[in-house]
């Protein structure tokens, strides 16, 4: 599976077809030119990414530049043996989302935010490009394919920003089996989409 | 342990469990390749949740990356060869550990915390969390086999501590403790060596008054750096006698 359905730039730019790979390459031997047209592929999903973790706007903003200025610095780290550019930066970006949100500081602010039901909602109200939609379309019908306790422990876990004990907790369910669903769940949804690395 | 791969690519495992997770994996390249579809495959899932992001944060990135030095690549021409391509994580983790142990000393001498109460736990978490990221460059300097600390004190208070490494040529100001410069002033760093002084930035005071570690190369074999009071923006050269020296071992 190539990832060019999802990498390819949004937005109204001139064409270009160097690959993430290839522009963080360049990023890392200092070009601010590839780091913008790099930008223009990677922000909105690490904004939306960090927003369902974090959900206040404000706050979602800040990690969400603190997230792009490290790609920046730490450019010459990326290995691509270990896998896509993309999946590099959205790693980076989920980490530190969740970093953020277990500081104890956000954390009674989103008490009582969290739940599957508002994640749906969240779905909905989300707007974006169409490759996005087709990616989300393709997500939710491989989603519907794990079972119930697989996707709310998956969803918990990556959109709440959940550590696997507290979903263990929110499902009433024992951290042993939370542990296994989270592993078997994503194994399913891996085979479902067709992603190598 | 293996079974654990899930909980790790959806960042449900908490700092601790996470470390432990992280050399296990070191050794296990079977937990590499699994961990490498896993991460891709949440990846897909914060794909499926885009949005885009607002200008402003274009702007302020584009802005901030311009005056953000790059880190070097791991490995750096090491021999760093063994356990292959998680050796490098490895190291970047023992350097969070680091980052985290430096900003603790250092938030807590800068008196930005103190803990009395659990509340005051709770500011000093998230303080040392933000404190992580500003103090890499800090941590990633003493890391060095060759680093070396110098200290000084500043004439209108306040001290400065430079931990330079010559293999790395890199060296960090940290100051802490510097009065507030009055209203259209700012601290500004040299390097005075051989030639005319060079302008290694402002000092310039984050939101919680202390001054952010400052990150130059240190070029030259024989060298102090120096800090004096400049109108705002800076100087091209020093316009005041310095009100701090501190060499940069040889």
């Amino acid at each position: 599976m190539t990832h060019s359905a999802w990498s390819a730039p949004r937005g109204t730019g001139p064409s270009d077809d160097r690959t993430p790979e290839e522009l963080l390459e360049q990023v890392a031997r200092g070009s601010e030119a590839a780091f913008e047209r790099l930008y223009a592929m990677v922000s909105g999903p690490v904004f939306g990414i960090v927003r369902q973790v974090v959900r206040d706007v404000g706050q979602s903003e800040e990690v969400t530049q603190e997230v792009l200025v490290e790609l920046w610095r730490t450019a010459a780290r990326y290995d691509p043996a270990k896998g896509s550019a993309m999946t590099w930066t959205l790693t980076l970006a989920h980490r530190r989302a969740v970093d953020r949100v277990r500081s104890a500081q956000a954390r009674a602010d989103r008490e009582q935010r969290v739940g599957a039901a508002s994640m749906q909602r969240d779905y909905d109200q989300v707007t974006e490009a169409v490759a996005a939609k087709l990616e989300r379309a393709q997500i939710m019908r491989c989603l519907s394919s794990l079972t119930e306790l697989q996707r709310e422990s998956v969803l918990l876990a990556y959109y709440g920003g959940r550590s696997y004990p507290e979903v263990a907790q929110l499902l009433r369910t024992p951290l042993g089996t939370i542990k296994t669903r989270l592993r078997d769940g994503l194994i399913r949804l891996r085979d479902c989409l067709g992603v190598t690395r | 342990m293996h079974t654990l791969t899930g909980a790790y690519a959806l960042d449900a495992l908490d700092d601790l469990e996470r470390r432990r997770f992280e050399s296990h994996l070191a050794e296990c390249e079977d937990c590499q390749l699994e961990v490498g579809e896993l991460q891709a495959t949440a990846a897909r899932l914060a794909l499926a949740v885009g949005e885009p992001a607002d200008d402003e944060i274009r702007r302020r990135v584009l802005a901030e990356i311009r005056r953000t030095r790059q880190e070097p690549p791991l490995g750096r021409g090491r021999d760093r060869s063994g356990a292959g391509r998680w050796t490098a994580n490895r190291w970047a983790l023992r350097l969070t550990a680091a980052a985290a142990a430096v900003a603790l000393a250092a938030a807590v001498a800068f008196g930005s915390i103190a803990l009395h109460t659990g509340h005051q736990l709770d500011t000093a978490q998230s303080e040392l969390n933000s404190a992580r990221t500003a103090y890499a460059s800090v941590a990633q300097v003493l890391a060095e086999p060759d680093a070396q600390v110098g200290t000084a004190a500043a004439s209108g208070g306040g001290r400065g501590l430079l931990i330079s490494s010559r293999s790395l040529d890199r060296a960090v100001l940290v100051a802490s403790g510097m009065p507030a410069v009055p209203n259209g002033r700012v601290y500004q760093a040299w390097l005075l060596g051989n030639g005319s002084p060079r302008s290694v930035g402002l000092l310039t005071a984050g939101p919680n008054a202390a001054i952010p570690p400052l990150e130059f190369p240190a070029l030259t074999a024989k060298a102090e750096v120096g800090v004096t009071v400049e109108p705002s923006g800076g100087s091209a050269q020093p316009t005041s006698n310095p009100i701090m020296l501190v060499g940069l071992p040889a």
